[in-house]
């Protein structure tokens, strides 16, 4: 019992109790009602009918779609997010450098991430990379190239395009970066100028080590955002042309409120709680390799 | 003689609480119910005395996606109001298919509202879950008025001879036509006496020879279901397990056509078409094609699409037989089991159905009117625009049959499928006689599970 | 002298390709901004001209008398309401169970860290109707509570950032503070708040944007027009399949970004200064 009187326990508790009391009243409830649909066959208007095992293995052995989102979906987090990641990073460090009218310059950068997937954006994208769209005008005018792909739409570009929306909204983890940086201790780069160091070996042996709980964050963020990624590809594409581009999460969405069998969509989200956790583990475990800490705690 | 007696401690019951209920809101707010209370006192007990003083609020739920849609609702709702002091509306609504999602999840917490809107397609899954109430007695005791509606209009709503689902307005499916570039094509515009599918295609190439234009766009599964039935057949059986045509030939000659179309440039490209966002939006609205097949409902699209290219536009029947053609209600009204004012929630609808000053100020926006009592009413103040919608409704009721059986809850998974075949079938991965294949596996799969 | 001109040139095209790249990254907002005055008959058919050949500034007019007898001011003060409650609980407990986190180690923390990690991975589309089913039982459909109180809770993306932060702080601070004789709460609000303001405010401003553009918890829970959030009445002004007014629903939409512009604005300042204000150097 001498555990009782470790004063950190109250003081740990005391601190995540507003925490602790919104997952049990409003998670908590939800979560294991969706574990428990998983097992289910349910259509959302009369009451489930427990069937075991049965939605996860028809996921398995006899349902193609399933099988496409899941590649799809793979292929997006693992092409999109190290590339916004990057994207997102190399802005950052730009913007931290001090050129002239760099707040001006942030905000121009957060904007498109700031519209986020509102109607307007949606109208624009489509008649920017559309058939007739702005971008293959250009193409027109500076190359000469007489392009007639509808980029968005056409099978073979859909998925990429949605890529380059996702990485074009690279706002959010630009944004974590700053912060980031700005918390590296200014006389820490101060002592290595001193020293004589250039600008890249600063970056590489300071900067990106101090940076790497914030890079660590946005990796683990981006990949579990990644798949879990839904409106904008709900509202571009709509998973179309012919499931090109859909997303594990729009498939669980068609299948749970489309075709009602919200059994079978709680298995799908149970599926891609196990890999994403799996995942994200992984990268946890890596994580002693490469992410510096200032302090030790949990992780 | 036992039920009569029945009837009658009831009716003594309704009135026992409506008394005490009609005092009891009188001491809550007095100014309020003075109104209500004078015509309880005035008018004889019968009929009208269920509909008692207490004040009352129910709900309305309601399908409604931009600001006149929504104030032209809301315009109803004030005047039932005032025709009903003791009734309160609240309203609620969402756009497109955020509808749907908002009723499932209403209905699995029972919270469904007093009035629900639902489209053709779902009250056959919303009846057989015991989401809905029937109203025959509502139609019985006159509450629902009625009388006089060519019954064609009304049985659109029933299940298993039960009605469930009031129509709101009448719809068909419509080929628009832009006559200024027929005539500068010498095209003539086509008959209601009958259009070929030969004479179709004969036009929508002359529509790009001389004008250089496109002729239409593709079509998708409202136009294969009106081909299905040209050939006196459908898309589900009557058992609903399987598809309602035994010929796969039917499913590729379709596609065949389509496929020839645009192998020839009469039809917009199909990524084109993926782009359309609105109904603003798309080749005929913009005036890049001749022809709207898009699936474009006679109802208010006709008024969007004449508003956008600012021209007066031809209504056609689809090509091929007229029997094809069906008139369908834009949704139905009905009332939700949970309903604990079902009787209130049937006067909303009569006053919403029947009503003259409603349809005017609802101006056909969810339908067109049927009952001929408002048409009458409202004929005189018909646009020029919703006289052709009249008169083309009249055509499909004329020459077309009664829709076909609504679609089982298995339907939006076949709709999926069949989209993603045609979208495949169109960008040439599959050929169309390969499609039906997989369309008919893929059909039988989703209707069994 | 020829090193210094060097760098001068490179810091010269440095700033071309950033100042151009940001031209494109704003293209949209100036998209949007010319489609609000344009006739709604023209927004499709003159979808590719940037600047309009009239300015219909009715858009605005019609745009914000709204629908239902309510304006968009009603709208724009339910969306305020909301919003700013919302970040005021997320902040405040988000940095508290973060400090928990980072600093404590009491026993069950990596438990519930765990927990906290796996609410983060299921999607959220399977919770809908739990979730409906709660706030119908606690009574709280049409009211703002089912959007404000669940971030009294924080949130699991905030409280990971903010550990994520926190752990970046010399673990020095805590023991020097300990021998100061400086209590846990003392330290937390003292000295580990206001080295991480940064991430404070990038948490206050994630939050504000993201309950600011969400339309579909306030679909699901809001009923009447009355309560509508201004995510909600401009996402109730544009149907596919029906006549939608898109002059003005643009319009809307430009006012809908002027707070979340403004926030965006008027605080990352805060992000980028916020360390040089304290006194970590020493």
């Amino acid at each position: 019992m001498r555990w009782l009187r470790n004063p950190d326990l109250y003081a740990g508790y005391a601190f995540i109790l507003p925490w602790l009391i919104g997952l049990f009243v409003f998670s908590l409830f939800p979560i294991f009602f969706s574990l428990y649909l998983s097992f289910t066959d349910y259509d959302i208007l009369s009451s489930p009918e427990w069937i075991g095992l049965g939605n996860y293995k028809e996921m398995f052995t006899d349902d193609p779609r399933f099988v496409k989102s899941a590649k799809v979906t793979l292929l997006y987090v693992f092409v999109s997010v190290p590339l916004r990641l990057s994207f997102a990073l190399g802005i950052a460090v730009l913007l931290n450098m001090k050129l002239k009218g760099s707040s001006i310059l942030r905000s121009f950068y957060y904007l498109p991430t700031l519209m986020g997937g509102s109607v307007a954006v949606i109208v624009m994208w489509g008649q920017l990379f559309g058939m007739n769209g702005a971008f293959n005008s250009l193409l027109k005018s500076l190359f000469g190239i007489q392009v007639s792909i509808s980029w968005i739409t056409d099978p073979s570009t859909a998925l990429g395009s949605l890529i380059a929306l996702s990485v074009w909204q690279f706002g959010s983890a630009m944004l974590i970066f700053l912060a980031g940086l700005k918390q590296i201790p200014a006389s820490l780069i101060e002592a290595a100028k001193v020293d004589g160091a250039p600008a890249w070996q600063r970056f590489i042996r300071i900067t990106l080590p101090l940076l790497s709980p914030v890079i660590f964050f946005n990796l683990v963020m981006g990949i579990i955002g990644g798949f879990k990624v839904f409106s904008e590809g709900m509202i571009l594409t709509g998973g179309g042309p012919h499931d090109q581009t859909l997303f594990y999460v729009i498939y669980l969405y068609e299948t749970s409120f489309r075709f009602l069998h919200m059994g079978y969509g709680s298995a799908m989200a149970w599926v891609l709680l196990l890999a994403v956790c799996l995942l994200t583990a992984l990268v946890f475990r890596s994580s002693s390799l490469w992410v510096h800490y200032e302090s030790k705690g949990n992780g | 003689m036992g039920r009569i007696k029945l009837r009658n401690t009831a009716v003594l019951l309704l009135l026992a609480i409506g008394l005490t209920a009609c005092g009891g809101g009188n001491a809550g707010n007095a100014g309020n119910n003075t109104q209500a209370n004078q015509t309880e006192t005035n008018a004889p007990a019968e009929n009208k005395e269920s509909e008692s003083a207490e004040p009352v609020t129910i709900r309305v739920s309601y399908w409604a996606g931009t600001q006149l849609t929504i104030d032209a609702h809301d315009n109803v709702v004030k005047l039932f109001e005032q025709a009903h002091p003791n009734i309160k509306v609240q309203s609620e609504y969402a756009p497109g298919a955020e509808y749907t999602d908002k009723i499932l999840v209403q209905a699995a917490s029972k919270d469904l509202a007093d009035v629900v809107r639902v489209d053709y397609s779902q009250i056959q899954n919303y009846v057989s879950k015991g989401l809905l109430q029937p109203l025959d007695s509502f139609v019985a005791d006159k509450t629902i008025d009625l009388e006089g509606i060519n019954p064609l209009h009304i049985d659109v709503g029933k299940v298993d001879d039960k009605l469930y689902g009031v129509n709101i307005g009448n719809n068909a499916l419509v080929l628009f036509y832009d006559p200024e570039k027929l005539k500068e094509a010498g095209v003539t515009p086509p008959s209601a006496d009958g259009y070929s599918w030969e004479q179709y295609e004969q036009d929508l190439q002359a529509v790009k020879d001389k004008l250089g234009i496109y002729g239409d766009t593709h079509f998708g599964q409202s136009q294969f279901e009106i081909w299905l039935r040209q050939h006196d057949a459908k898309l589900y059986n009557d058992a609903q397990n399987g598809l309602g045509y035994d010929d796969d030939q039917l499913f590729t000659a379709f596609f065949e056509t389509q496929l020839r179309l645009q192998k020839k440039g009469l039809l917009t490209p199909v990524a084109v078409e993926s782009e359309i966002k609105a109904l603003e939006d798309g080749p005929f609205p913009k005036g890049n094609s001749a022809f709207g097949g898009w699936g474009y409902w006679s109802g208010s699209h006709s008024a969007v699409v004449e508003k956008q290219l600012n021209k007066v536009v031809g209504f056609s029947l689809f090509p091929g037989s007229g029997k094809g053609a069906y008139i369908k209600p834009s949704f139905f009204h009905g009332i939700a089991s949970n309903s604990k004012h079902p009787k209130e929630a049937a006067q909303f609808i009569e006053f919403y159905t029947n009503n003259i000053e409603a349809a005017k100020s609802l101006d056909g926006y969810f339908g067109f009117p049927y009952n001929p009592k408002v048409l009458a009413g409202v004929e005189a103040e018909f646009t020029d625009t919703q006289k052709r919608v009249r008169d083309y409704l009249e055509l499909v009721e004329a020459q077309g049959n009664p829709i076909d059986p609504a679609a089982p809850s298995a339907g939006s998974e076949v709709s999926t499928s069949f989209k993603n075949i045609a979208s495949e079938i169109f960008y040439e991965k599959l050929t169309p006689s390969d499609g039906a294949k997989r369309f008919r596996e893929e059909a039988n799969k989703a209707l069994n599970k | 002298m020829n090193t210094l001109s060097n760098k001068k040139v490179g810091t010269f095209i440095l700033s071309i390709a950033v100042w151009g790249f940001a031209i494109v990254m704003i293209y949209p907002l100036l998209w949007l901004f010319s489609s609000s005055f344009k006739h709604t008959t023209d927004v499709y058919v003159l979808a590719h001209q940037l600047i309009p050949t009239h300015f219909y500034w009715e858009n605005y007019v019609n745009g914000f008398k709204g629908f239902a007898g309510h304006s968009f001011l009603l709208f724009f003060r339910n969306s305020l309401y909301v919003t700013v409650l919302s970040v005021i609980g997320t902040v405040i407990a988000s940095t508290m169970a973060a400090y928990a986190f980072a600093r404590i180690r009491f026993p069950g923390s990596s438990f519930w860290f765990a927990c906290m990690m796996l609410t983060l991975m299921l999607p959220g589309e399977v919770l809908i109707i739990p979730q409906y089913m709660l706030f119908n039982k606690l009574d709280w459909i049409n009211t703002f509570w089912p959007l404000i109180v669940p971030s009294f809770a924080g949130g699991a993306f905030f409280i990971f950032l903010l550990v994520q932060f926190m752990r970046g702080i010399p673990i020095e601070l805590d023991e020097s503070a300990r021998i100061d004789g400086c209590g846990r709460f003392h330290f937390f609000a003292k000295i580990m708040l206001p080295l991480i303001v940064p991430a404070i405010v990038t948490t206050a401003v994630f939050k504000f944007i993201w309950t600011w553009d969400d339309y579909f918890a306030p679909l699901l829970y809001l009923n009447s027009a009355e309560k509508a959030t201004v995510s909600l009445a401009i996402k109730s002004m544009a149907d596919p399949t029906m006549e939608t007014d898109w002059g003005a629903l643009f319009a809307m939409s430009v006012l809908s970004l002027v707070p979340v512009i403004a926030v965006f604005i008027g605080f990352q300042k805060y992000i980028v200064d916020g360390i040089s204000t304290t006194g970590l150097k020493g």
